[in-house]
Order: C-alpha cells, then sequence, then structure tokens
C-alpha cells in the first residue's frame, strides 16, 4: 500500500498539471486577501484594523479547497482519459487499493496545499495590517484549522467523484458547478432544513464560519463532511471495481 | 462551405452531449426561475403581471447562456477529444474552413437554444399567472436581443475552444473568467474596464444599465471582437499543427 501510494505522488509529482493546481491555491488565496484589503473600508466592507476585515482576509484560505477537488478528479480521471488505467489495473489488479492509495496522495498534496495557501493569505494580512495578532483568538484559529481540514476532505470528494463519472470533463465541470451554484438552487426548493446538511452548510459548519443561519456545531459539520466524502468514496470504489476497463 | 456548415449541423442535432448540454440550461434556468417565483410578495419584488416580474423571470434564461457557450467548446475540443479530428481533416484539409463552419453552425444553434428557455420561462410564468400572456415590443426585443447574446457566447465558446484545445481545461476557462477574474476586477479599482469585459459587455447587449454601459451595438462589436481574438489565433494554431 505504501509502495502504491509512493507511485501515486511520483505520478503526480512528474506530470505538468498537478503543480499548476498545487500553486494555485496559494495565488488565489493571496488574490482574494489582497482584493479584501483593497474592499476594507468602502461600501459594506468593514475597515483594516477590525476583525471584519481579518476575517475577509484570512477567509481567502479557503476557497483553494475546489482546486483540490479538480487535482482529485484528475487524479483518476486521467488514467481513463491517456489510456493509463489498463496499464495500473494489469500491475494492481486491486481496484480499490489503486484507488484508495491515489486519494491517500491527493490528501498529502492537500494539506501541503492548504498550509501554503494559508500562509499566502498571512503574508498579505501581516503586509498590510489587516491581521494583527491582538485580534487572534481561539475562534478564529478553529476557523483557520476548519479551513486547512476542508483541503483534504474536498481533494476525497474529488477522488470519488472521478471514480464515479470517469468521462473528464463532466467529472471536473459537476463538482464544481454543485459547489457553485446547483446546491444554492437545490437548497431554495428544498425546505429550509435541509440547508446545514448541504455541503457547503456542513463545510461553513466545519470552518466555524457563523456567516450562515442555523449553521450545525463544528465536529458535526466536520464529521458529517467526511461522512460524504467517505459515502461517495466508497459508492466510486464500487463502480470503479466493477467497471469494464478497455 | 454550406455543406460543411450543414455537416456540423448535424453532427451537433445527432451528439449526445448537445441534448445534455440543452437538459441542463433547462433545469438551471427552470431552477433560477422557480427562486425568483418564490421570492413574489417579498420586500422589493416586482409585482405578479409586471413588466419588471417578466423581465426578471425571463432573465432567469442568462444562466442558459453557460450551456450555449460549453455547446461551442464542445464543437472544437470534443474532435480532439475523440480523436475524431483526423477524419474530419482528412475529409476536408481546409482546416480553417471546418473552424468557420463550426463557428457559423454553433452560432445558428446558439439563438435556437435559448430561445428555447426564453418560450420555457415564459410558458411556466403564464401558467403560474406571474406573466401577463400579451405580446409587445419590449418582449420581442427581449428577445432579439438574447439571441444575439447568445449567437456571440456560442462565437466565443468555439474561440475558447480553438485557443485551448485540451476539453477539460477549455471547459473550466469560461467559468473562472465569468465567476472569478470578473468578480475581482472593481476590487483593484479597474472599473472602468468593466464595459469593456466580455461580462459587461454581454449585459450590455442584453439591455441591462449600470454606469458607463457601452451602447449595444458597441457591445456586439466588442464580443465578437473577443470571440475572433480567440478564434483567430487558436485557428492557426490548429491549421499549423501535426494531428496525430
Amino acid at each position: 500500500m505504501l509502495t502504491l501510494i509512493r507511485t501515486e505522488l511520483l505520478a503526480l509529482r512528474t506530470t505538468r498539471l498537478p503543480w499548476a493546481l498545487l500553486a494555485s491555491p496559494a495565488l488565489l488565496a493571496a488574490g482574494l486577501a489582497v482584493n479584501a484589503v483593497l474592499e476594507a473600508g468602502r461600501d459594506d466592507a468593514p475597515s483594516i484594523g477590525t476583525a471584519g476585515a481579518m476575517l475577509a482576509v484570512v477567509g481567502a484560505t479557503g476557497s483553494g479547497r475546489l482546486v483540490l477537488l479538480l487535482l482529485g478528479v484528475l487524479a483518476v480521471t486521467a488514467e481513463f482519459r491517456h489510456g493509463t488505467v489498463t496499464a495500473t489495473f494489469l500491475h494492481s489488479p486491486r481496484r480499490i487499493r489503486v484507488l484508495a492509495a491515489k486519494a491517500a496522495a491527493v490528501a498529502v498534496i492537500a494539506a501541503v496545499a492548504a498550509v501554503a495557501a494559508l500562509a499566502a493569505a498571512l503574508a498579505v494580512g501581516v503586509a498590510t495590517g489587516a491581521v494583527p495578532s491582538r485580534l487572534l483568538n481561539p475562534d478564529v484559529v478553529l476557523h483557520v484549522a476548519g479551513m486547512l481540514l476542508a483541503y483534504p476532505l474536498y481533494s476525497l470528494i474529488g477522488v470519488a467523484a472521478g471514480a464515479l463519472i470517469i468521462h473528464q470533463p463532466i467529472a471536473v465541470l459537476l463538482p464544481i458547478g454543485w459547489v457553485l451554484y446547483l446546491e444554492d438552487f437545490t437548497m431554495r426548493l428544498a425546505p429550509d432544513a435541509v440547508d446545514p446538511w448541504s455541503l457547503n452548510g456542513v463545510t461553513a459548519a466545519l470552518t466555524h464560519s457563523g456567516t450562515v443561519a442555523d449553521v450545525l456545531p463544528v465536529a458535526v459539520g466536520g464529521a458529517v463532511l467526511a461522512s460524504y466524502a467517505l459515502l461517495l468514496f466508497s459508492l466510486g470504489a464500487a463502480r470503479l471495481a466493477r467497471r469494464d476497463i478497455t | 462551405m454550406t455543406t460543411l456548415i450543414r455537416t456540423e449541423l448535424l453532427r451537433l442535432r445527432t451528439t449526445r452531449s448537445t441534448w445534455v448540454l440543452l437538459a441542463l440550461g433547462l433545469v438551471l434556468t427552470l431552477g433560477w426561475m422557480a427562486a425568483v417565483l418564490g421570492n413574489i410578495g417579498g420586500i422589493g419584488t416586482a409585482a405578479r403581471g409586471s413588466d419588471q416580474l417578466r423581465a426578471d423571470l425571463m432573465g432567469a434564461s442568462s444562466i442558459g447562456l453557460f450551456p450555449v457557450l460549453l455547446l461551442g467548446v464542445v464543437a472544437v475540443t470534443g474532435e480532439f477529444h475523440h480523436h475524431t479530428v483526423t477524419p474530419t481533416f482528412l475529409v476536408t484539409p481546409h482546416r480553417w474552413r471546418v473552424l468557420a463552419a463550426k463557428a457559423v453552425a454553433c452560432a445558428l444553434t446558439g439563438p435556437l437554444v435559448l430561445v428555447v428557455f426564453l418560450v420555457a420561462t415564459w410558458t411556466v410564468g403564464v401558467v403560474t399567472d406571474a406573466i401577463n400572456p400579451t405580446m409587445d415590443t419590449t418582449l420581442l426585443a427581449m428577445t432579439g436581443r438574447s439571441m444575439l447574446v447568445a449567437a456571440c457566447w456560442a462565437l466565443l465558446g468555439v474561440g475558447v475552444g480553438a485557443a485551448v484545445r485540451n476539453q477539460t481545461v477549455a471547459v473550466l476557462v469560461p467559468l473562472v473568467w465569468f465567476l472569478l477574474i470578473e468578480m475581482l476586477i472593481p476590487a483593484y479599482g479597474l472599473n472602468m474596464l468593466i464595459p469593456w469585459s466580455p461580462g459587461g459587455a454581454t449585459i450590455a447587449l442584453a439591455g441591462g444599465r449600470f454606469a458607463g454601459a457601452l451602447p449595444a451595438w458597441a457591445a456586439l462589436l466588442v464580443l465578437v471582437g473577443y470571440g475572433l481574438a480567440l478564434l483567430v489565433p487558436g485557428g492557426r494554431a490548429i491549421a499549423r499543427r501535426d494531428i496525430s
């Protein structure tokens, strides 16, 4: 199993796209943090030096999790896209272990990317004075820890989505579309009580963001998000294990 | 050339992705519309039967522009994705003409797809008693503008597809552009760029009003310009490139 994980890390390290995807959470975090600093004090945005502005800057860390979701999708679908999946499964016929190794490798990268994104957001925040140390408190630490934890969980969801929908363009668009658009639509049509249990709802709970009405407790949010990821992963693994490979 | 365009239209009609995109657009449009319908009677919302409510409800079809754009993207990148580009260029070695035919076919199909979305919203609006079933010039003008926008977006999609070619990247680029990059423009003090951006030009052409909006004809030129600016370099690369 360790060899498999190391193999997957080698595959991710030596192909071009993952590097671009690894750098983008940090770039995205830096861009959104600068955006938050520039907007501070204008319109409805809180001024620099307030907790609101600090949260906006620190919160820039979070959005990169979608990029890791993409990386998870690509780690699986690229094998099908380039036809390498046949060779991979001939070498290691236990497909579920291959998928688990991919998930583990992507999760490791997700953890690195999460720290890089946090460092980028904090660098912007400290340099512009938007994140003064006197404003840091356990709630903010919990918020940051939740955002970091969401990275590997989203990458696991990506791997699962890739295994479920092996057609790469659809597998890339559908989960991103769900998080950004479709879930919002669906939740408007569904009863309000469902809202906290949606993917965005449990993520908001895990990241202790407090901006959403009726949010679940942090631990429950984390547990539910992890169970969604594991459930999807099991479905993906079951689907992959039985699929015809040409 | 007309044969090529007819071929592309046949391909659009008979591949599954076209119908999947159409269904996706319909679901998105009706979903948004349901949200608007659910808000009727809320603070600041338009009254039943008013022109404003009709504009709001039928405006839901604007979300259907993304599937129209993807139609154009897939028209080009699908050939590379499924390796059908080799026989395509063997049958028609004039690669530029193939691309031009794709652009024309998509620009013809895009408006039709959008009309389907508009008719769907109008029908649901009439059935739910939210839209007054009378025709007037405002409605016709809105339909015409929407069709122009859809043609431009389909062209834009073909341009993106020709410029990027990798299908996975090509379907993500428009999403990232419209949802992330254009959203960040105001914070960087670049507000004067908004009327000239693809998003700003789209709003102007669709008849939306905001500070500094271009007149409709200029917005149309800007949008077509973006499409051609992507299509021409992409087409050059495709024309000179090794196809395996």
